[in-house]
């Protein structure tokens, strides 16, 4: 009886994949690092030559647990090659300085849809609380009012925006707070429930615009414009724009789901949703920052000049930031 | 165990396996542990800190935002630390790929573990408070996107791959970690033949059988499965009972050396038999 080929093939090669197992197995539990530069210059020959084994012993060999062996050690030796190669921090700072702004950019006929929706909640609340305040709580639900409602004296809504020991301020924080994690809910929101062909974020777009120009409204309507604007927009600038961002991803989403084109619908949502990800990624890092914004600079900058300071730059910020970085 | 061929960029196919479900919520909740453990013991510091201090509400706040973006980079840093492993998945042997084989993203990373939250919790708060998810709606206005959050949710129960939303978006794969292992050659375990088989009595079993009968050999060796399968493969090449009677399984090994050899041979010349020929062996018939 003769001795089958795969036999002696794998007698003839085997020393090359033990070499390959023992560089991988110390690269997975050490990280590359680890390995010589000896070890390493080899690492791509041993791969190479083990693929192709894999490749011919497809051909030659009926050995089953040769076969496993070879496919097993292709694949864990193609991971720690082809995997990833740039570190944690290199992929962020890609991110910031390209993908972000670049997605932002792609998007931007959406962006300026939902900023349109929203303004237009905006400007129809604010109209109709000016004309009689007591419309403020047809759009702002009254756990979300903390106390701060139309039969509020003027004194204390002043009050509220500036911590002079008055203890309102207090409740203010607590108020944004919750503006907060409810702008970054509605921002995913919007995000997620974009496939269902965009309505239900043109009507949560909406409903923010309402809540935001009834909250202004109320305050310009005892001569609190300019001051309630200054209490907002430092941080409101950031977060605003991250819930238009969101709105866009949505927008987007809905469309390409509604319109797909020649390709099937589930796979240009699938398209779109990589192509928007960035953005909604990077609107989850500005709800971050509007929030610290919020929560430690607000509290320390009782100046109304100061605050709008702050929230023409961070407007500056990302005016420059979405129009000019990362273009090629 | 659902395959997934992956291409290299070298050309060759690799077959990886998708991890299942129940692997995957395994891993999940290993790591959720691991998260939970440390969040509850920073939270006793803060807690021990706030008795200490006055200024409670600042550290506070710090621990709010400790747990928001603990939780968040925890898997993203490690997911990509780890090439596509986090502790827990390093643990149930699974781990993260591409799908289409090129190097794993940072933002694919950060999508299938942002959605993550989104998939889990939105659900949740549609069962909990369906009010909070569109407030201020009617309720028939509700119906729509209340469907679609569920069946965000349910979404890896149907999904052709069983995958999760955040994988789709993300483009990534799980997969089970192939284990190395060179298992030995059965041939060389095998001793030398006494009775030389003809190819028309090797013949007589194709490729798959062969197979059956390694797998057999490696992994249920039971003198009832040995005995039995030696009276059929015996049968039906035409050897006589007492050829094999004191040793089915040294008798079983010498055909699979025997076939081994006579299958690779011919699959040199482009002739692969994978089954298996009706009927019994016929030595006249046969010369």
């Amino acid at each position: 009886m003769t001795q089958p080929r795969s036999t002696r093939f794998r007698k003839e090669r085997q020393k090359v994949w033990f070499e390959l197992e023992a560089s991988i197995l110390k690269a997975e539990s050490e990280g590359l690092s680890a390995l010589s530069a000896d070890e390493l210059a080899r690492l791509p020959m041993l791969y190479r030559s083990t693929l192709s084994a894999l490749n011919i012993a497809r051909e030659i060999t009926l050995d089953v647990a040769l076969l496993r062996y070879l496919e097993s050690l292709s694949s864990r030796a193609f991971i720690m090659i082809y995997g990833t190669r740039k570190t944690f921090l290199r992929l962020v700072w890609e991110f910031v300085s390209h993908e972000f702004p670049q997605s932002v950019r792609n998007t931007a006929p959406y962006l300026a849809i939902s900023t349109l929706i929203t303004g237009c909640g905006v400007a129809l609340a604010f109209h109709l609380v000016i004309a009689d305040p007591s419309h403020y709580f047809a759009f702002v639900p009254a756990e979300m009012a903390g106390g701060r409602t139309p039969s509020s004296t003027t004194e204390s809504l002043r009050a509220a925006l500036y911590d002079d020991g008055g203890g309102d301020a207090d409740s203010l924080a607590m108020f944004s707070s919750f503006l907060a994690t409810h702008n970054a809910k509605i921002g995913i929101t919007c995000f997620s429930l974009g496939v269902a062909f965009a309505i239900p974020v043109i009507y949560l777009l909406f409903y923010n615009g309402l809540v935001f120009g009834a909250f202004v409204g109320l305050y310009a309507s005892r001569g609190l414009t300019l001051e309630v604007l200054a209490w907002i927009l430092p941080h409101g600038v950031t977060e605003l724009l991250a819930v238009l961002l969101c709105g866009a991803a949505g927008l987007c989403l809905g469309t390409s789901a509604a319109f797909p084109g020649e390709i099937s619908r589930w796979d240009n949502v699938k398209i779109q949703m990589r192509r928007v990800g960035p953005m909604v990624i990077g609107a989850v890092i500005m709800f971050f920052i509007a929030a610290v914004i919020e929560g430690f600079f607000r509290q320390l900058v009782q100046s109304t000049d100061l605050r709008w300071l702050v929230a023409s730059s961070t407007a500056i910020f990302w005016l420059y930031y979405f129009g000019f970085v990362g273009r090629r | 165990m659902k395959p997934f061929p992956i291409r290299t960029p070298e050309g060759v196919i690799l077959d990886f396996k998708l991890a299942g479900l129940e692997l995957r919520l395994m891993a999940f909740m290993l790591d959720m542990m691991i998260i939970f453990g440390v969040s509850v013991l920073a939270g006793i510091l803060v807690f021990i800190g706030v008795y200490a201090s006055d200024s409670s509400g600042w550290l506070i706040a710090a621990y709010m935002a400790f747990l928001f973006l603990f939780r968040i980079l925890y898997f993203v840093v490690l997911e990509m630390r780890g090439r596509g492993q986090t502790p827990g998945k390093k643990v149930m042997g699974i781990r993260v790929l591409d799908s289409h084989g090129s190097p794993l993203t940072g933002s694919a990373t950060f999508l299938r573990n942002v959605s993550r939250d989104v998939e889990l919790f939105l659900p949740l708060i549609v069962v909990l408070a369906p009010e909070a998810l569109l407030p201020g709606a009617p309720w028939w206005f509700m119906v729509f996107p209340l469907v679609w959050v569920l069946l965000l949710g349910l979404f890896p129960l149907f999904s052709p791959l069983n995958l999760r939303p955040g994988d789709v978006i993300a483009g990534t794969v799980v997969v089970i970690q192939p284990k190395l292992e060179l298992r030995d050659d059965l041939f060389n375990t095998t001793k030398k033949a006494k009775l030389a088989l003809t190819s028309g009595q090797l013949d007589m079993y194709g490729i798959q059988e062969l197979q059956l009968l390694e797998k057999i050999l490696r992994d249920f060796p039971t003198a009832q499965t040995l005995h039995t399968l030696a009276e059929k493969v015996s049968a039906k090449m035409g050897i006589r009972e007492s050829e094999w009677h004191d040793n089915p399984e040294a008798f079983l090994r010498m055909i699979y050396a025997q076939l081994r050899s006579h299958h690779e041979q011919r699959i040199l010349f482009g002739d692969r038999q994978l089954e298996k020929r009706e009927g019994h062996y016929d030595s006249i018939s046969d010369s």
